[in-house]
């Protein structure tokens, strides 16, 4: 899967990492069970910290979405038992809304580019 | 005139791997033509063609007043005034194929900006394509070309060849380290991702490694066994100079050969790549030459064609090798001067308070009269090697196999004769002066005070 690191993005660099994993996860790039590259080789390859890697994958683990070991390095899984989103993605998504809103996009133009964004993630699978 | 000859072969061979190097720069690989990244669909683009014909025209025409001004090294009588103009012939001929570069990569960026052929912008990863690519060769075969480097080292002490021999052995022995440290870094290099075909870029990544690696370990392994052959070789000029070419000859073929097979293979592997989505890094790649992105951690990074290596400059020690490396160019020419202060500076031979001195730019042998074994006059200089020191037509100084007297000190210009034999316990000294009448004087005080 190729990640790509825009340095001049108001958007953080672990979250960049953490967001196209998720994204990938999304669409099928990242297989449950893949590796992820080292916490070392992706922050030589980017040429950025290890801690800023290091942050991103924290915050996968903590969500769910890659489990590390010491041999192993990281690994992609599903989160399992998860019904429903977590309150910060819900807080996001009331943000998209609130923007779309004020943009003049009516609800169900609204709905229709989320059906949209949906299916393209789900393309993968 | 062996020198003359040294220089001009060298400097056609510079000049023939330069053309051939920039040459192929003209062809596409991974995306690059002339350090410019534009789409693989433009490559037979019309006007990118024109661009390159041109380019290709000014490197012919420099190619060729490059070779024809090679016949200035010979206008001088003296080696030092012919040795500045080599070097400075070097310097503008690396300058002038750098201005042709340069043109030539901004009016193809030029072009590039008006048909809007930009590509992504942003620092691609490939999560299955990372620097742990390996390649089938472990860093400690590296012992063995270094324990042959090691055994005239041993050799030399072991004989009490002396100090300046055994800095020769050192030397290649640290040489051949350092293909070792080379070959190391091949962990750090990163992978080279062109675009969203994990294949190619696996394939690409494999193939710089492979021919990195294959030039590290024959060089270091032609460096051990140059080092036994300097030392079965040391006392005869001629030999060393037949096997000094020869050697510089073999790794400059072998680098040759591992860089263009490096770059043929990423042509052909890189022709179809990049068909989503292609790696377009030129901002970061001033002129398309000379690596530049703050963001980027590293100090060293992989050239973005064949299988070499550059630093960041935006990062300080980037910086420092960087004008390390312009200076060293830079300084050349001085080089020639100091050379020529050494060939035009006369030699001083005197006798004064029992001491016999001979004086030389950066030289001085004070010989005592007490030690003075024996003395003798010699009209004519025999047949001599340089062992360690200058062998100028003009000059001969340092340490030399003498036809007769073994390893001698020599300090003398052979056109000036005659020449002062010094013979003391542990060296034989061969001394002259600024002229014969001087060196005759000097021979006959340090005569009648010895008798």
């Amino acid at each position: 899967m190729i990640l790509q690191f825009d340095f001049s993005s108001d958007v953080p660099i672990y979250a960049q990492i953490r967001n196209q994993v998720v994204e990938g996860i999304a669409n099928g790039d990242l297989e449950p069970g893949e590796k992820l590259p080292t916490i070392r080789s992706l922050a030589s390859e980017a040429g950025i910290n290890m801690m800023t890697v290091s942050k991103a994958y924290q915050l996968l683990k903590s969500e769910g979405y890659i489990e590390t070991d010491r041999r192993q390095g990281a690994v992609v899984k599903l989160p399992t038992g998860v019904k429903k989103l977590t309150e910060s993605s819900i807080n996001q998504l009331s943000i998209i809304a609130s923007e779309a809103k004020i943009a003049g996009m009516s609800e169900s133009d609204f709905i229709e580019m989320c059906k949209q964004v949906y299916e393209k993630g789900s393309d993968g699978k | 005139m062996t020198a003359m000859m040294i220089f001009t072969i060298t400097a056609v061979l510079i000049l023939l791997i330069q053309f051939i190097v920039m040459r192929s720069n003209a062809k596409p690989r991974k995306n690059i033509i002339l350090g410019v990244t534009i789409p693989y669909t433009e490559f037979e683009n019309p006007e990118v063609s024109v661009i390159i014909k041109e380019y290709k025209r000014a490197l012919s025409v420099c190619f060729i007043i490059s070779l024809l001004t090679i016949a200035t090294f010979f206008i001088s009588d003296y080696f030092s005034v012919n040795a500045t103009i080599f070097f400075v012939w070097i310097v503008l001929m690396l300058l002038a194929y750098t201005l042709i570069w340069v043109k030539y990569n901004k009016k193809l960026k030029e072009l590039k900006v008006k048909k809007n052929w930009g590509g992504v912008k942003k620092t691609i990863i490939d999560t299955k394509v990372t620097m742990e690519i390996g390649v089938n060769l472990s860093v400690w075969w590296f012992l063995l070309p270094f324990a042959i480097a090691l055994i005239p080292v041993v050799l030399v002490f072991v004989n009490g060849r002396g100090a300046m021999e055994a800095l020769i052995y050192i030397i290649m022995s640290g040489t051949v380290l350092l293909f070792m440290g080379m070959f190391a870094l091949l962990k750090r290099q990163r992978a080279e991702i062109v675009g969203s075909n994990t294949s190619v870029n696996a394939l690409l990544t494999k193939v710089r490694k492979k021919y990195f690696a294959y030039m590290c370990f024959v060089s270091a392994v032609m460096t051990g066994f140059f080092s036994v052959f300097i030392w079965f070789s040391i006392e005869n000029s001629f030999l060393g100079i037949i096997g000094g070419g020869i050697f510089a000859a073999l790794i400059i073929i072998f680098a040759m050969y591992t860089e263009f097979k490096a770059r043929s293979e990423q042509r052909k592997i890189s022709e179809k790549s990049g068909a989503e989505i292609y790696a377009d890094e030129d901002d970061n790649w001033i002129f398309g030459m000379f690596y530049h992105n703050p963001q980027d951690n590293h100090i060293m990074k992989n050239e973005r064609v064949g299988t070499g290596m550059t630093v960041n400059l935006a990062k300080p020690g980037g910086k420092i090798a960087a004008a390390l490396s312009v200076l060293l160019i830079m300084l050349l020419p001085l080089m020639g001067v100091l050379i020529m202060q050494q060939e035009f500076t006369p030699i001083s031979l005197s006798f004064e308070g029992d001491v016999l001195v001979s004086t030389h730019v950066g030289e001085e042998y004070r010989i005592k009269l007490e030690d003075i074994e024996d003395i003798e006059i010699l009209d004519k200089l025999p047949m001599a090697s340089r062992i360690v020191g200058t062998g100028m037509e003009n000059l001969q100084k340092g340490l030399f196999s003498v036809e007769g007297y073994g390893r001698c000190e020599i300090c003398v210009n052979s056109k000036n004769p005659p020449f002062v034999v010094v013979k003391t316990e542990g060296t034989t000294y061969i001394l002259g002066a600024q002229s014969g009448d001087e060196a005759q004087l000097v021979y006959n005080k340090v005569t009648e005070a010895v008798k």
